[in-house]
């Protein structure tokens, strides 16, 4: 090994900076100019004005509920079982006939379901395992909380009306 | 004397005293730099405006920073041996010292005792140089013709101080 | 001293530090967000309107932060290093004239706050001094990284210092004089019959080594490398916190400010009217009917409006230049300066000086 000495050949033009440095003091004049007149900046001044994502973009869970805001999740553990960060907990028991509205049999319901958002890596493997599309990953970035409790989500926090690209069905 | 000189000079002659008593060659060397603008700005209150500027380029921007610089570059350290330990040098010392200043003041004194103030100054009093059109013009003047000898050979022995320089530097290299 | 000749000089030291500590705020803020806009960022303007009042918030911080210092440091160099880095540049302000003269009460100003004859050499000397408090600094702190960025400092102020006395000795011979305000009145005509005869069109190599000179001088960016964030850090003041920073970073401004007054002095005409100015002084005269007083104060006001503009113009290309130019390496610096500043200011200086010969026969 060692050191590979590359020997380019200069103008006299190139060799002397200055026509380069013009060159550079106009290209840094026109953004001047924008930014200074007309106000075209790539700053998004963000509380105010939020930025858009892809509508794949993976945020904050939520459990998709019907229209009596019964969530959809039959307790099959898929996602439990799935997940890399081992981050969801699910206590399983029989669900009443009752929160069965549109007929179809439902066995199972969810009496606690805990996300640990402080664990999740945001694989997304979650909301493709589900076979009742029932948890879902919104466009919701905004995810500070103040206190270690908060990020624990539970069903009703999962449940909640949720914005973005998971639209409550 | 205007009290502001007598302040300057106190403050001169006590930073020369610190830069021989001080230990960190860095203290020596900014306090000589201190010595060196406060002359400048008694050259400056007593109107001698180039005198003063020339002053500060040369000694306190030039000399000085190269004295400053090459003590950093070289680290010096604290000197270690005290010469106050030694009596024969300390009190050797002060006397020498002493008694070199008594021969410049008893020289200065019989040189002024035979020239009169007026004299001193030749022909060139404040007015006259006024009429020439101020000090840079009449020492520019001076340098260019009647010391013009002296000036080049000044400036040959300076062009060969700086070829010596690299030639030392060279070999050191080599 | 009479009354009048106190007060004449108090206003005018009042004038030249007011206006020039009363924009570094702006200068400031303008510096940021100019680099945003060069840079498609927005900048800060959540203080006051447009941001103006970040400066204000930052002084706010720096002053009510902890005074600290590092315990190994030697306290006295440590402390007086960023007081000499302000007032070196301030005092060569002293000789920067911003008008030819006023006329109060029936007597003359001279619009410059010490009118000697020898003034660039004075100039010269502060701007010589500029490298104690880089030395001092970044010797006191006792930390690697400060004594590194004294070193570079140092040796790089040295080394364009050269370059820099020779451009400005080839506009010397060129005006044959030392004193600013006739550097102005020989700038003040025209050139070529069309050109304003300032120096920069006189003796354009010579402008162009001093400007280039004049950023290494002050640290300004394609020439950083006493401080260089990516390498030492922040250099000789890295060890500098709270008012202690804040005199540092005025400093640098107050140099920028003093550079680009003595540059416009030296090369761009100094408080010579601008096109279109000597109109304007005709026409505020005529419409009010002033006389000889009158008309000469009027002009004296525009002089100052006149170096007031090239002096913010220069700002701004230093602003401009720091945005768009990468640090140099250091021995690219060192080749810069010795190998091509250094030739190139001396075979100048010949040049000048054999055609100043020749026009003069």
């Amino acid at each position: 090994m060692g050191t590979i000495n590359i020997s380019r050949k200069y103008t006299a033009k190139q060799k002397s900076y200055l026509p380069a440095i013009f060159v550079g003091l106009k290209i840094t004049m026109k953004h001047f100019i924008k930014g200074f007149f007309f106000r075209k900046n790539v700053t998004i001044q963000y509380p105010e004005v939020k930025r858009d994502y892809s509508d794949r973009f993976r945020g904050m869970h939520f459990i998709s509920v019907d229209k009596n805001k019964t969530e959809n999740c039959t307790a099959c553990f898929l996602c439990e079982t799935v997940c890399p960060a081992d981050c969801i907990h699910i206590v399983a028991d029989e669900r009443e006939d009752e929160f069965n509205p549109d007929g179809v049999k439902k066995e199972k319901k969810p009496v606690s379901f805990d996300i640990d958002a402080l664990r999740c890596c945001f694989c997304g493997f979650c909301e493709e395992a589900c076979p009742k599309d029932a948890i879902k990953m919104s466009g919701n970035y905004e995810m500070a909380v103040s206190s270690r409790e908060e990020a624990f989500y539970d069903l009703d926090h999962l449940k909640r009306d949720i914005k973005g690209r998971g639209k409550i069905v | 004397m205007s009290p502001a000189i007598v302040i300057l000079s106190v403050i001169a002659a006590v930073l020369a005293a610190y830069m021989v008593i001080a230990k960190s060659p860095i203290t020596s060397a900014l306090c000589l730099l201190g010595v060196l603008i406060m002359t400048a700005a008694i050259y400056g209150l007593i109107g001698e405006h180039l005198i003063a500027t020339i002053q500060l380029v040369v000694y306190a921007g030039a000399i000085m920073v190269l004295f400053v610089f090459s003590i950093m570059l070289l680290n010096l350290n604290n000197d270690e041996t005290d010469y106050r330990k030694n009596p024969l040098i300390f009190f050797g010392s002060i006397a020498a010292g002493l008694g070199l200043f008594t021969l410049i003041v008893l020289g200065l004194k019989e040189y002024f005792e035979k020239h009169h103030a007026q004299r001193l100054l030749g022909m060139f009093n404040h007015e006259t140089v006024q009429k020439l059109g101020g000090n840079s013009k009449v020492l520019a003047h001076a340098l260019f013709t009647q010391f013009y000898i002296s000036f080049e050979v000044i400036s040959l022995a300076l062009l060969t101080a700086v070829v010596g320089a690299v030639v030392l530097a060279k070999r050191k290299v080599d | 001293m009479e009354m009048f000749d106190l007060i004449q000089m108090v206003a005018k030291v009042l004038l030249v530090l007011g206006v020039c500590l009363g924009v570094l705020p702006f200068i400031i803020w303008f510096e940021r967000r100019g680099a945003s806009w060069m840079q498609g960022r927005v900048g800060p303007n959540r203080v006051g309107p447009f941001g103006l009042m970040q400066p204000l918030a930052d002084v706010i911080k720096f002053l009510s932060k902890e005074e600290f210092s590092p315990r190994e440091v030697n306290k006295f160099y440590y402390y007086l290093a960023p007081i000499v880095a302000l007032i070196a540049p301030i005092c060569a302000l002293a000789v920067i004239p911003f008008g030819s003269k006023a006329i109060i009460d029936g007597k003359e100003v001279i619009l410059q706050i010490a009118p000697m004859d020898t003034g660039i050499i004075f100039i010269l000397a502060f701007a010589g001094l500029e490298v104690y408090p880089v030395i001092l600094a970044g010797w006191a702190s006792k930390n690697k990284y400060s004594v590194l960025g004294a070193l570079r400092g140092s040796a790089q102020i040295v080394s364009y210092e050269i370059s820099m006395g020779l451009a400005l000795l080839s506009m010397l011979i060129v005006y044959g004089t030392f004193s600013p305000q006739e550097m102005v009145t020989w700038q003040s005509g025209t050139f070529l019959g069309f050109l304003p005869s300032w120096g920069v069109f006189v003796n354009p190599i010579g402008a162009m080594v001093f400007w280039i000179a004049i950023f290494a001088e002050t640290n300004r960016l394609p020439f950083d490398l006493p401080e260089g964030e990516s390498e030492l850090v922040a250099g000789y003041h890295l060890e500098y916190g709270a008012m202690k920073f804040a005199l540092f970073f005025m400093a640098e401004y107050v140099a920028m400010i003093m550079a680009s007054a003595f540059i416009s002095t030296m090369f761009f005409g100094g408080y010579s009217l601008l096109p279109g100015m000597a109109e304007a002084v005709n026409f505020i005269s005529n419409h009010f009917g002033f006389l000889e007083t009158g008309r000469q104060n009027v002009k004296a006001f525009f002089e100052f409006i006149s170096i007031f503009t090239k002096v913010s113009f220069f700002m701004f290309v230093f602003i401009w230049v720091r945005w768009t130019l990468p640090r140099f390496r250091f021995d690219q610096l060192m080749d810069l300066g010795w190998k091509i500043l250094f030739p190139l200011s001396l075979i100048n200086l010949v040049g000048v000086t054999i055609a100043v010969y020749f026009l003069n026969q």
